[in-house]
């Protein structure tokens, strides 16, 4: 893990993106690209400007960010990037930026080497059970066109969907081996694909049905009013291009992944599986299909402030899985950022056009988060009864309970897995004090 | 007393808005779908939910209504205070974001510092 490439690579990433975020060019949390105009034309100053950012992101850092680092030994965006978006924000110069930035990269490289190695020397297997952990994630991602549909549209779509979706799981891949005598795609590949495709058809289907008279003023209001903006992130191509090309490289050479739609699958295949490459494939294709669910989120936000996502839509994500070397990468990554932001103020119109497309964008995230959660927390759970038994049921559920009820400190995405690595911890303490004797 | 819902999870805020008060009137829309009603005063304020609580909530009306209406009553990891929303709508904030995970515990607290307010 701690060669010089990978930290040469890690500092480079995290300088560049603390500097996005101290000029106000990117920045990653969908929350501080809204107040950052606030603060770039002076109406908040740099110390309110430091505890907006350090209050909405704190808790995303210490839970999700931390815990996905520690259950797959990938870096990701919300420990990396979050952390310099604060670091760009406090730096009073801008060449404090960069350092800040560089430094934290490296910390975090650095820590997580450390820790996995301490890891692999403990009694109780905490490794082997973060691979329990991930057993149903992918699974339980592809199902998120259902709840959206229930969410959208109602019972009675949503019944339908469930069923379809079913049949296909289970009748998809069968035909196509009847056909072919080849296993194209996985079953949670169709479960997904046919149920985005159910998705897609109800919307277009409703908007046919009513009409949306006043939406096209709105389009050109969102689009015109801000072109200053628009114009603003266009001229800050250069460092938007050198930070994509930069993540690409990060993901190309298997120390960072995008997201809870990708990261287990990779964790998998880069830790040795026999089918590594459909395995990098169908979490390039997850990454993909969450990617298009943020669009109409980022692309907004990014039009009405001039401060853009430093992943843009995270399609970097995926080209720098799939990207045979690091240099392709780069060069992919980049030039992927630059369509993306030549195209905003098309996409811009497209979205005031089609409100439908917004409301599906926030359901569509809504239930892959839903999705995730549930999934996360039942191998979570799983995870501990590998461990320890009823006894490590006993103390996941536990630590789940005391976050419940103590303000939920810890976001639902991550209790499950803190739960988990918590429930390893006691155990191996527990052993080494001699209660507790590990399972065979 | 209309309220426009936006962001994550509009179904669960629009039950616990409907919990807290039945007779107030909800409309499930999107944040740009509010930003005329709330103009033209077709509704009173806009509750949205996300996350942060002051991410994808909240960003667009930012943007389009003005960052001195808007504001976030329950940041993630955060506890919400009545006390302070209560500022918040003396400050004349009509804009009101707050994490996913807290809806059930903010919503009712809102509500009756608006009804508070708008007695």
């Amino acid at each position: 893990m701690l060669t010089a490439v990978n930290l040469i690579v890690v500092v480079l990433l995290c300088a560049t993106t603390a500097l996005a975020s101290h000029l106000g060019v990117a920045c990653f949390h969908d929350g501080i690209r809204p107040v950052m105009p606030e603060y770039l034309e002076g109406r908040l100053s740099r110390p309110q400007m430091a505890s907006i950012a350090f209050g909405m992101s704190v808790g995303f850092i210490a839970s999700v960010g931390i815990s996905l680092t520690m259950t797959t030994n990938l870096l990701n965006p919300w420990l990396l990037f979050l952390t310099t978006d604060i670091l760009g924000v406090i730096s009073p110069k801008k060449w404090v930026a960069p350092i800040l930035g560089g430094a934290w990269g490296a910390l975090c490289l650095t820590a997580l080497t450390g820790i996995n190695t301490a890891l692999t020397f403990l009694p109780v297997d905490l490794i082997g059970a973060m691979g329990v952990l991930q057993t149903y994630v992918v699974t339980g991602f592809s199902l998120f066109p259902i709840v959206a549909v229930f969410m959208q549209f109602g019972k009675k779509q949503g019944f339908i969907s469930a069923v379809v979706v079913i049949l296909a799981r289970i009748g998809g891949p069968k035909l196509v081996a009847l056909l072919t005598d080849k296993v194209a795609f996985s079953e949670d590949a169709w479960t997904m694909f046919i149920g985005v495709i159910l998705l897609v058809g109800f919307a277009i289907a409703k908007d046919n049905k009513t009409k949306h008279e006043r939406s096209k003023e709105e389009a050109e209001q969102l689009t015109n009013v801000f072109s200053e903006r628009v114009l603003r992130i266009k001229k800050n191509l250069p460092l938007l291009m050198i930070g994509a090309a930069l993540i690409a490289i990060a993901a190309n050479i298997r120390i960072f992944a995008g997201s809870y739609a990708s990261v287990y699958q990779l964790a998998e295949a880069y830790a040795g599986s026999p089918n590594a490459a459909s395995l990098i494939r169908e979490a390039a294709l997850n990454e993909f299909m969450r990617g298009l669910g943020f669009i109409p989120l980022i692309a907004t936000t990014a039009i009405t402030t001039g401060v853009y996502g430093v992943a843009g839509y995270t399609f970097v994500y995926c080209i720098g899985y799939i990207m045979p070397n690091p240099l392709l990468a780069a060069v992919v990554g980049a030039a992927v950022m630059f369509v993306e932001v030549i195209l905003l103020t098309f996409i811009g119109k497209f979205l005031g056009k089609y409100p439908s497309m917004r409301d599906a964008s926030d359901n569509i995230r809504s239930s892959m988060g839903i999705c995730v959660e549930l999934a996360l927390l039942i191998g979570s759970m799983n995870a501990c009864i590998t461990m320890g038994g009823a006894t490590g049921f006993f103390i996941g559920a536990t630590i789940y309970f005391i976050n419940e009820y103590t303000g939920k400190k810890i976001m639902k995405m991550a209790i499950g897995p803190v739960a988990a690595i918590g429930t390893g911890l006691i155990l191996n303490l527990l052993t080494v004090v001699g209660l507790f004797a590990p399972l065979a | 007393m209309k309220i426009a819902i936006g962001g994550l999870k509009k179904n669960e805020m629009e039950a616990a808005i409907k919990r807290a008060c039945p007779d107030i009137e909800t409309v499930i829309t999107t944040d740009m779908g509010a930003v005329p009603m709330l103009k033209s005063g077709q509704v009173d304020y806009y509750f949205g939910g996300c996350e942060s609580g002051g991410g994808a909530a909240i960003a667009i009306l930012i943007g389009m209504v003005g960052y001195s209406k808007c504001c976030t009553v329950c940041k993630n990891g955060g506890k919400p205070n009545k006390e302070e929303m209560k500022k918040f709508i003396d400050e004349g904030k009509v804009v009101f974001g707050m994490t996913i995970e807290m809806i059930d515990e903010t919503v009712p607290l809102l509500v009756e510092a608006l009804l508070e307010k708008n007695q």
